[in-house]
């Protein structure tokens, strides 16, 4: 392995190693050295902007980050020459930021350019400060740019172009006085931005920063612009030197301390899982700010991750139980509202027996939550009926996974996809349903060559750069993928060796595949078989493979068959327990993993064990001591039915807007209206609530701890940011004062103990404990008792008795036939700037900004044939419902095919008034993705629904990086090593 | 069977009762503090303190205003500019040399005196004679040092009259 050949040089003649590749800085850092950097960040590696670094290597000057070691090498940082370069350099630094620190809402300790300029010392500057002739840009809702405090040091472009790589950024190095741009030099919020908030959390200064720091962070930041101004003149103007502004700017720094709280929290928006610090001040979030020990994200987030927590001040949020009383919900204390769901829970189980109760739990809550849900559902209320939200979602993936491989989680880790020679992403958005795993891909595809193969019906983000994007028709893709797996071992470029020691069933397995010719495909599909051979082809070049999948993929009737398909055709070309290989269903929820993991399912107990294997249920009776139940459990799909065949008489929601996400949502309410009970646990009134006759009030992730599990399995702890909003609660807390109403005598006093309960009965968790997963630790499962995790999974084979994968023949189940009225497809999905059906992310202003409604996405085919531009207002009727839509025209969608993002809780808008009750045949995740409809013009033409402030309606500006070579080639451009020896010279 | 309803009768809030209860918790929490506090306040009250702070208080954003008015008249920075000027002067005198320079000029001080009570007038020749006694001739050598000094400082460009206005970027 090339990362333990070492190297060995000299320091200011002490000597010290490096790793192969590292460059000095890159040592010096590693070696716990300080020296002076601002433009090199370790997640965007060197710049070489900003010349603070150089040092002297064998009589010439370079920059440390970006020399690499070489063995012998001598490294002066201490000459005279390399002294003068580094202080010419912060000079001209300092000719372009003006440093009023201690009236900056940057001054927080964390000021890369404060702490450069403090520690060369710089008592005074050669080049007087100057304004550049821009104005500030305050257009974007979230962020600011102040061109006269920029230093050009183009980490905020790197980060855009390489690491987010939406390529909005550039510097514009032709200008007399350069300056940052977005897109072609357009007001930030008229660009192709997405708002990650990449730039800002890299700023080394305070040009890039959060609207919401502003006037708030520091003590005397909030003073009015002209006296602030004057206060600023009148400090320049005494200050002799920087170091008595310096001595005072620290005080200052360090009082703020005193009053801004900084919390590593775990963001709730999607299923990567990224981490972060949140800067509070009171109630008041100041900034979330991303740190590298985050083990997933590292400095990355997205929009809502970033910028969307506004939310949890909402005055919309639910600060006390509601109990319906005749015609409306009255506000409640807790013992009434509690005493009242214990009563009716007990009347109904004792009317209609223990089956006649049902509980769904929540995505959005904690590990520890989840635990208490099925363990009320079973210990408690003695039932089995009890499920998650990955019923709606992911529920195939895992069926295909444990089928084949055996554990139902993501094979690998982020770093798989990052470092894979080839991904193919099937159904789905990562752009804009999992961001920062998007930026991964496409950072190695642009940095590094990676292949992307992209499957979809729907010309998304990836699909728009990918170098194959396939548009089979829709629900085809287990024909597409059987056909592709059939040609690669007709060609015999399976790999062998891997199937005869790691997999089963490899000759049925084969047979079964014998139907999926390329003829039958193409017909199917209507993919030419050309580029069915030239997936294969790419599959068979690539030295690792990783397929990602999602909602395309698993909301159909064939679900459960098409993973499993995927599954077959990694384990036959071996790309699997490989790193850089594997499967990525990737989860949609913050805890979709963990909702599954912690056995809130009909058939699993915590850990995937099964509720009917008796030595299962015996474990969990001893440990909690008392009786199991062992009557088959419904899940939500078979709940609904059941609450219309008048068997389930009372459900429990905790945290779930099912009246607007479950499929078909007419015959879901329905259900609701003739329930004797319904209970719904949540941070809003959602729709569901409407419904319910107690809605108990919740606190979200920032006002409690515990635990949640991400998409690579990773299990990483949140910190309490808030106290809960008035008398909301933690669902923990709730949960356990309404099963002690039910005689259970739960004395968890935190979550911690309810995480150590868990640790010591699910096999899978065993050696998670709270303490192994402080700060920003995490573990991936399974987690040995020992601690040790398992990023990789099937490094020593597959959880199965012979330890070997198994090939399981997958079924081709036709989509949904509709009546041939029904002459358009609709599909649906996510986008980026908000969350599922919204109750979050609409009461976020900025978010709502950007984009207000949904909207219908029109072919520009079909909108000719119809009649109709961007604007126009259609009736879109199905079957099962009828909506009023706003149309946007697009070439993202083709032909007949139209797409609807399902984020709103707009009844004459949301996507499942018109979807249908089919599902998966295993799983029953709803068909949502099998939906045709009709459609009637009502205004051909209007307005459209998309602001100007949306980032699809501009066109980004890409750049291979911040191109700092036309930085040196300017005009009287002299290099800090020149002018150093100038002044050396005197 | 619920139909759904979107009416929340919410409970009056006793905002008058709810910030009591703050009050009592935060006075049950730190009693000791309350009551030193108390005692500070009364102190303040009697040396007529708190109508001064309040006052500034309550108008801090026009006392601001006057405050930096005054503070940025040219004369106001100069003056604090030489302030902090004289103070780094002193700052980086060596102390040793400046007693040892303080020892001097007392004792040249009580020479004078007693010369200035003797009221003698000095001749061509006196001061000639002068020139050669030792004592004289370090204090002169030490003024001529001086001057040298003084001299090379002031051919050194100031920090404020930099003509290099330096690269754009």
């Amino acid at each position: 392995m090339s990362v333990d050949v070492k190297r060995t040089f000299t320091l200011d003649g002490s000597p010290l190693t490096a790793t192969e590749g590292q460059t000095i800085l890159q040592a010096m850092l590693a070696a716990g050295l300080d020296f002076p950097h601002i433009c090199y960040h370790p997640a965007l590696g060197p710049i070489q902007t900003c010349d603070t670094c150089m040092v002297e290597v064998d009589g010439d000057l370079v920059r440390a980050c970006a020399t690499p070691v070489a063995d012998g090498m001598s490294v002066r940082t201490k000459s005279v020459a390399a002294r003068y370069a580094r202080k010419e350099a912060m000079d001209r630094i300092l000719k372009n930021h003006d440093l009023y620190c201690t009236v900056c809402d940057n001054n927080n300790g964390n000021c890369v350019v404060h702490n450069t300029t403090m520690a060369m010392d710089i008592d005074h500057q050669s080049y007087p400060f100057r304004e550049k002739p821009y104005e500030v840009d305050m257009s974007h809702p979230f962020y600011r740019y102040d061109p006269s405090q920029c230093i050009l040091c183009g980490r905020c472009v790197e980060a855009c172009q390489n690491l987010q790589v939406s390529e909005v950024l550039s510097i514009d190095w032709d200008r007399e006085i350069p300056r940052v741009i977005w897109d072609n030099d357009v007001p930030i919020n008229e660009s192709s931005c997405v708002s990650c908030g990449h730039c800002v959390t890299v700023c080394p200064c305070n040009a890039l920063m959060e609207k919401s720091m502003l006037g708030k962070a520091g003590f005397l930041t909030g003073i009015e612009p002209e006296p602030l101004q004057r206060m600023i003149d009148v400090t320049k103007a005494v200050e002799p030197g920087y170091r008595a502004i310096f001595a005072i700017s620290e005080v200052e720094s360090h009082m703020r301390n005193a009053r801004i709280k900084r919390t590593k929290t775990v963001c709730t928006y999607c299923g990567v899982g990224c981490s972060f610090d949140i800067w509070t001040k009171d109630r008041d979030i100041l900034k979330v700010e991303p740190q590298m020990e985050a083990p997933t994200n590292q400095i990355s987030t997205c929009v809502k991750g970033k910028f969307g927590w506004d939310f949890v001040n909402s005055p919309e949020r639910l600060t006390k139980p509601l109990l319906r009383k005749g015609d409306a919900f009255h506000e409640v204390s807790w013992d009434e509202a509690l005493d009242f769901v214990a009563k009716r829970l007990t009347e109904i189980r004792q009317q209609y027996g223990d089956d006649a109760v049902a509980l769904i739990s929540s995505s959005k809550c904690t590990n520890e939550e989840n635990y208490l849900v099925q363990k009320l559902a079973r210990a408690v209320l003695h039932t089995n009926n009890v499920d998650n939200c990955s019923r709606y979602c992911q529920s195939p993936a895992t069926e295909g996974l444990r089928r084949t491989m055996g554990y139902g989680g993501d094979t690998g880790s982020l770093h798989d996809l990052a470092i894979a020679d080839l991904l193919i992403i099937v159904g789905a958005n990562p752009a804009e349903s999992h961001p920062v795993f998007s930026t991964r891909m496409r950072r190695a595809k642009k940095k590094y060559g990676q292949k992307h193969i992209v499957i979809d019906l729907r010309e998304h983000d990836l699909a728009h750069r990918a170098d194959l994007f396939v548009r089979p028709n829709p629900g085809t893709d287990l024909v597409l993928i059987s056909a592709v797996t059939k040609y690669i071992i007709d060609q015999g470029w399976h790999d062998d060796e891997f199937v005869r020691q790691h997999v089963d069933g490899f000759d049925a397995f084969v047979r079964s595949l014998e139907p999926y010719t390329l003829e039958y495909a193409e017909r199917v599909t209507g993919v030419p078989r050309d580029t069915l051979v030239q997936i294969a082809t790419m599959i068979h070049e690539a030295k690792s493979t990783c397929i990602c999948w999602a909602m395309g993929v698993t909301q159909h009737k064939g679900g459960s068959e098409t993973s499993t398909a995927i599954c077959n055709l990694l384990l036959v070309t071996g790309n699997v327990g490989r790193p850089g290989t594997g499967a990525y269903p990737l989860r949609g929820h913050n805890n979709v993993q963990g909702a599954g993991d912690m056995g809130c399912s009909p058939v699993y107990m915590p850990g995937y064990e099964r509720v009917d294997d008796p030595a299962v249920r015996a474990k969990y009776e001893t440990a909690w001591g008392v009786e199991l139940p062992t009557s088959k459990g419904l899940d939500n799909h078979e709940m609904v039915d059941a609450i219309h065949e008048g068997k389930l008489r009372a459900l429990i929601i905790q945290g779930e807007e099912m009246a607007l996400v479950d499929s078909n949502s007419h015959y879901v309410r329905e259900a609701f209206a003739k329930l004797d009970l319904l209970v719904v646990i949540d941070v809003f009134f959602s729709k569901t609530a409407e419904y319910a006759d107690v809605v108990l009030a919740a606190s979200p992730s920032l006002e409690k701890e515990g635990t949640f599990t991400n998409t690579e399995r990773r299990i990483q702890r949140l910190y309490q940011v808030f106290e809960p909003l008035g008398d909301s609660r933690p669902d923990w807390i709730i949960l356990r004062d309404l099963a002690n109403r039910l005689g259970a005598n739960w004395t968890y006093t935190h979550p911690s103990e309810i995480l150590e309960e868990i640790a010591s009965l699910a096999v899978l968790m065993q050696g998670v404990r709270w303490d192994r997963l402080e700060g920003y630790r995490s573990l991936q499962w399974p987690v040995h008792p020992d601690g040790t995790d398992t990023p990789l999974l099937y490094t020593n084979g597959f959880p199965f008795p012979n330890g070997k994968a198994r090939l399981v023949p997958a079924k081709w189940i036709e989509p949904t036939a509709f009546a041939p009225e029904y002459d358009l497809h609709l599909n649906n999905g996510r986008m980026l700037e908000h969350f599922h059906e919204g109750n979050l992310t609409y009461r976020v202003h900025g978010l709502k900004e950007k984009v207000p409604t949904t909207y219908l996405e029109v072919s520009p085919e079909l909108a000719k044939e119809r009649g109709i531009e961007t604007g126009a207002l259609v009736r879109i009727i199905s079957p099962y419902g009828e909506l009023k839509l706003p149309v946007v025209v697009t070439d993202r969608v083709k032909g007949k095919q139209m797409y609807l993002p399902m984020n709103t809780s707009n009844d004459e808008e949301a996507i499942n008034i018109l979807t249908s009750s089919e599902s998966d045949e295993t799983t029953h995740t709803p068909a949502y993705k099998e939906l045709q409809v009709r459609m009637e013009v009502i205004r051909p033409c209007g307005e459209s629904p998309m602001t100007r402030f949306n980032y699809r309606m501009h066109k980004p500006n890409p750049q291979p990086g911040v191109r700092v070579e036309r930085k040196w080639s300017r005009r009287g451009y002299v290099p800090v090593t020149e002018a150093a020896k100038e002044k050396a010279r005197g | 069977m619920a139909q759904p309803i979107q009416q929340i009768e919410r409970a009056p809030r006793d905002e008058r009762r709810e910030a009591q209860a703050r009050v009592e918790e935060a006075v049950v929490r730190s009693a000791d503090g309350i009551v030193d506090g108390l005692g500070l306040l009364q102190a303040c009250e009697e040396k007529g303190l708190i109508p001064i702070v309040r006052a500034l208080v309550e108008q801090g954003d026009a006392v601001l205003r006057v405050v930096v008015e005054a503070v940025s008249r040219k004369g106001v920075t100069d003056g604090l500019k030489n302030l902090i000027g004289i103070a780094q002067f002193l700052s980086v005198v060596p102390p040793e040399d400046m007693e040892r320079i303080f020892h001097a000029v007392a004792r040249g001080l009580e020479r004078a005196t007693e010369q200035s009570e003797a009221n003698e007038r000095m001749g061509v020749y006196d001061v000639l004679k002068a020139l050669r006694d030792p004592d004289v001739g370090r204090s002169l050598a030490m003024l001529f040092a001086f001057l040298k000094g003084m001299g090379s400082g002031l051919a050194e460009p100031g920090e404020s009259a930099h003509k290099d206005r330096g690269p754009e970027v």
